[in-house]
């Protein structure tokens, strides 16, 4: 009877030496955590998108300051290198944090952070070089440094588009009322990665509630010295001179309330 | 006595189990043989291509990675694949002088072949992309090409009937941009050329696989006169490099300066691999150039003035006859 168990055991064992030994191929993954020290609080981000006076959103018609009229059905952008400096001067980087912003959205959950107080904060628009190299296709699909639909990376060139701006304008002349033409920013190239520095906005981050940051984004600032009629599209690349214009005014698009 | 019948039993019962199992895990070995990792076959005189680590040549992914090749479920309407722009037939070019893409629109450049791509560097004729698997993701959602996007393509492959199955053969994961991009580039690496009277010459040290005219014309290629085997020298007839050939004086495109942005980079452009050159008209990087014969006369009266243009490209004064020795002997590139 011993032996006839044994056999059986021999048969299972024979059994699982048939599973297949297959070659499994995972993706890289991007830690999204930041684990600081024990009490933590969550910190949110919230952007409020302007242009000027009025709130942005998609399909909804907007003037520069000459008149000229403009709309949106599309407007994304990358926050990255995203650090808050300490009361004693010392720095906390939100480590692997990147946000794909979307003017159809307000509210950016930034992760647990110590209890304290803090002096300032900066962050960066688009992604360091290093990782703006990368291959999009390595990152898991939550990620939002994946690809993406409509596109944020460039795929006839290295890189991820930093911000992207959608829409039409109207192109003639002499401002018609009619959104005639196509407005495209296609912002990115590691040359054009900028730093939004706020050192002077102290804010304290307490056990009883959830911290928040409060940003605003004024993208009537971000056209300024812009003739939207002949200076409506971008890919960035080749060079023109607007990629830097509307890069360079991401410094003043950006306040914080 | 009854122990003893047990005891046969168990082993009759053994016997035909273990036989079944046996029988059964060959079936599993055949499966697993298609995820072997293969050598590829590389032609004779070319050294072994770099292959990320990830992205190893097997059966099934080859397999895959043909057949997305030549379907055009990765274009919007279903209407282009790869195999749209690069024939067989034309040594995996089109034959037209840039490639048209989706609707009848034109894209920007000639196409470039798909052959011994293994070996290139960096991908287009602007090297803007670094890896043949990420070059995958420019055609798909090129407004001139495919104008689709890599999610919607996944999204497709992931209702097939067929393609879930055979992702996960392959790569033992879903249809994502990550295999998708794998499976084409495992593929592309595959296709090589390098058979032709030159490499029987040259390689397998047959004295008359060239006439006395291509014989000639080799000495003009590799000769410091003609000197084209500076850009368009070693196993696949390039140098990987960007070079202004003096095409033009104002360049319509600005080649390698869109990605680096140097001027210094006007108008230089991929130096293309010469083998099958005689199949892969027309020629550079518009095809604005419908012939050899144009090609060479271009080379020999040592094109336009442009700032940028290499200084190897010098007027040759080519004869009539050496120009036709040229032609001969980029004819004898021609895969066998």
């Amino acid at each position: 009877m011993r032996q006839g168990i044994l056999l059986w055991i021999l048969c299972i064992a024979l059994f699982a030496s048939c599973k297949k030994d297959d070659a499994v191929v995972q993706p890289i993954n991007i830690s999204d955590s930041s684990n600081h020290a024990n009490a933590t609080q969550t910190l949110s981000l919230k952007i409020s998108h302007q242009c000027g006076n009025n709130p942005l959103s998609l399909n909804t018609t907007y003037a520069d300051t000459t008149g000229r009229i403009f709309s949106f059905s599309d407007f994304r952008y990358y926050i990255s290198n995203i650090v808050l400096t300490k009361n004693d001067g010392s720095d906390l980087p939100l480590r692997g944090k990147i946000l794909l912003a979307d003017v159809q959205q307000s509210d950016y959950t930034l992760g647990q952070i110590p209890i304290g107080q803090y002096r300032g904060f900066r962050f960066m628009i688009g992604i360091d070089s290093s990782m703006n190299h990368s291959d999009p296709a390595l990152y898991p699909s939550s990620s939002p440094l994946s690809y993406q639909n409509p596109p944020m990376h460039w795929g006839w060139n290295v890189g991820y588009i930093f911000m992207r701006v959608e829409g039409s304008v109207d192109t003639s002349l002499v401002p018609s009322g009619n959104l005639n033409g196509v407005l495209s920013y296609h912002l990115g190239t590691d040359e054009l990665t900028h730093v939004i520095d706020f050192p002077q906005h102290s804010f304290s981050v307490t056990a009883s509630a959830a911290a928040t940051i409060q940003l605003q984004f004024d993208f009537q600032k971000m056209l300024s010295n812009v003739d939207l009629q002949n200076e409506n599209i971008t890919h960035s690349l080749p060079r023109t001179g607007l990629e830097g214009k509307l890069a360079d005014n991401w410094l003043s698009s950006f306040t914080v309330q | 006595m009854s122990n003893k019948i047990t005891g046969v039993l168990s082993i009759i019962i053994f016997v035909i189990i273990s036989s079944i199992l046996i029988t059964s895990c060959r079936k599993d070995d055949a499966i697993d043989t298609g995820n072997e990792i293969l050598e590829l076959q590389v032609p004779t005189g070319f050294p072994y291509p770099d292959i990320p680590e990830d992205n190893q040549p097997t059966k099934n992914r080859i397999a895959l990675g043909k057949k997305l090749f030549f379907d055009p479920i990765l274009s919007r309407d279903s209407t282009i694949s790869c195999a749209s722009c690069h024939h067989e037939d034309k040594k995996m070019t089109d034959g037209l002088p840039v490639s048209q893409g989706i609707d009848g629109r034109h894209v920007l450049r000639n196409a470039m072949t798909v052959l011994n791509t293994a070996y290139q560097p960096n991908m287009f004729w602007d090297g803007g992309s670094p890896t043949l698997e990420q070059q995958v993701v420019a055609p798909i959602e090129s407004h001139e090409e495919m104008d689709f996007n890599v999610l919607k393509v996944v999204e497709r492959l992931k209702n097939h009937p067929e393609y879930p199955e055979l992702f996960l053969k392959a790569y033992n994961l879903e249809p994502s941009p990550y295999t998708l991009t794998r499976a084409i580039a495992n593929f592309e690496r595959t296709l090589f050329t390098g058979k032709s009277k030159y490499d029987e010459y040259q390689y397998d040290k047959n004295m008359n696989a060239l006439s006395e005219s291509e014989k000639r014309g080799m000495d003009l290629f590799f000769g410091e006169r003609a000197e084209c085997f500076h850009c368009h020298g070693g196993f696949n007839f390039t140098d990987f490099s960007f070079k202004n050939n003096g095409l033009y004086l104002v360049y319509a495109d600005s080649g390698r300066a869109r990605i680096t942005t140097l001027h210094s980079d006007v108008g230089k452009f991929k130096v293309p691999s010469l083998r099958n050159v005689a199949l892969t008209a027309p020629y550079m990087h518009d095809g604005s150039m419908a012939t050899l014969e144009e090609v060479v006369e271009h080379y020999s009266s040592g094109g336009k003035p442009h700032f940028n243009k290499s200084f190897l490209i010098q007027p040759l004064n080519l004869t009539q006859q050496e120009k036709t020795d040229l032609i001969n002997f980029m004819k004898a590139l021609t895969d066998l």
